[in-house]
């Protein structure tokens, strides 16, 4: 009862590669400066990651999340993260922004096994604590491939939701401030 | 951006689950139906998707299957394929592009006729076979690309039309990929099983027909995951008939009807001879 899903994997990998490497900068070598963040998702499920921060605007990174089976299901992820936050805020201290993620996921329990592809569109509000420490809230859409199904049973059916919403809360600590 | 968020976090707090789940809903399954693939099975006495080889089909086993195009015109015709082809088999046109008058031009070589109607099977079915069943191989138009759901939409409210028309509810199937069809077909409560064809992946198959209210499953017997007695059952907990094609090895004959799916195609005029006594 394991079917795999039709979205090859060269595909998936190619999408994620293109995400990030289109939008570096040329001068992004002049500009490096590293964060990690920690924080906790619908999707991104309880993570860490670390970011290289190539603008004061812009970062790349990659995360890994688990749930700790916490619920039923053990979740998985990992994922690749492109964020850019404008400087201006538009409301107090809040800073506007958007962020990409293409994200492998894997859920399992006693009905099923499923492994995932999904990317997560999200806008962001970072609310910055001070000049290391900023706190991000996350929200948005979910477009979600099912790569792998393993059924364990013949009793219950399902499927991972194609699109669904996502909410999600990270604290960001930048260890080197961006040259300007 | 703010209303993104909003709704973002009403859905989140709302429960959106990560997967979505068919729930129960136990279908009573009828006695297994048998039907000659596209009319005329292995028979090459008779041409596939013809009022001949349906005929003959009806004769043999409890009904047929056949393939549906949709012509400009809006008359469903039998074929296979898209194309509609001349007498030395080059092609003309497509169906969907071509006007019943164009489709005639083409339709007769040495006296024979190359395309029948579906209206002209549904006549000869009332007729003379008026408690046998028919299942529509709902073929997607793609030779218009851009026009396929308005197509497809097209087709099922021809299909309605002319089930409506004969007064064979209950006795016609329409299979289909499309989504298009099957929702128009589910959107007007047409008199029609609506069948999603699931090529591959049963589960989401199961999924898909939940939310497009589809009646039944058509499940290839070639697939990669193999239908299983429990699968059987599987599909008819959560509500569905289930169709299986193409099934014509006698070992295939027996396994596939101690599944007791709701319906089985076959081109094996001889099906009948193999089903298991148990």
């Amino acid at each position: 009862m394991k079917t795999k899903g039709q979205l090859a994997k060269p595909q998936m990998f190619l999408f994620g590669f293109l995400l990030i490497t289109v939008s570096l900068p040329p001068t992004v070598s002049a500009q490096s400066a590293f964060s990690f963040s920690a924080g906790a998702g619908y999707y991104e499920s309880i993570n860490v990651g670390v970011h290289w921060n190539y603008s004061k605007r812009s970062s790349v990174g990659m995360y890994g999340g688990t749930n700790f089976r916490l619920t039923d299901e053990k979740i998985r992820c990992v994922g690749l993260d492109y964020t850019h936050v404008y400087a201006k805020p538009i409301l107090w201290i809040l800073q506007p922004g958007f962020s990409f993620e293409p994200q492998y996921w894997t859920q399992d329990d006693e009905n099923y096994n499923f492994k995932n592809l999904c990317l997560i569109s999200q806008a962001i509000l970072r609310c910055p604590i001070n000049e290391i420490l900023s706190v991000n809230i996350k929200g948005g859409a979910v477009l979600n491939y099912a790569i792998e199904t393993e059924r364990k049973q013949n009793t219950t059916v399902g499927y991972p939701t194609r699109w669904n919403g996502n909410l999600a809360l990270t604290l960001t600590c930048r260890i080197q401030s961006a040259k300007p | 951006m703010k209303r993104t968020l909003i709704i973002t976090a009403i859905c989140f707090a709302a429960g959106c689950s990560k997967v979505d789940y068919v729930p129960d809903n136990p279908y009573a399954n009828i006695p297994t139906v048998v039907l000659m693939h596209r009319g005329n099975g292995w028979n090459t006495e008779f041409t596939e998707n013809t009022l001949p080889g349906a005929l003959y089909g009806f004769s043999v086993l409890d009904g047929v299957e056949l393939d549906i195009q949709i012509s400009k015109s809006g008359t469903l015709w039998l074929d296979h394929g898209n194309e509609v082809l001349d007498c030395n088999g080059a092609v003309v046109g497509c169906f969907s592009q071509m006007s019943d008058d164009e489709i005639e031009v083409y339709n007769y070589c040495d006296d024979k006729v190359s395309y029948y109607t579906l209206e002209s099977v549904f006549a000869a079915m009332v007729a003379q076979y008026p408690e046998k069943y028919i299942s529509l191989d709902i073929k997607t138009q793609y030779c218009d690309i851009s026009a396929t759901a308005e197509e497809m939409q097209r087709m099922a409210d021809a299909v309605t039309a002319l089930v409506t028309k004969y007064s064979l509810q209950g006795q016609v199937l329409a299979e289909s990929s499309s989504v298009n069809f099957l929702e128009r077909v589910s959107e007007e409560h047409a008199p029609v099983g609506q069948a999603l064809v699931v090529l591959e992946d049963l589960d989401q198959g199961l999924s898909d027909a939940y939310k497009i209210k589809a009646r039944a499953i058509s499940y290839s017997w070639e697939a990669e995951e193999k239908l299983t007695v429990e699968s059987v059952n599987l599909i008819h907990q959560k509500g569905f008939g289930a169709i299986i094609w193409v099934v014509n090895e006698p070992e295939d004959i027996a396994e596939a009807w101690r599944m007791k799916p709701d319906v089985i195609e076959t081109d094996n005029p001889e099906f009948k001879k193999y089903i298991p006594n148990d």
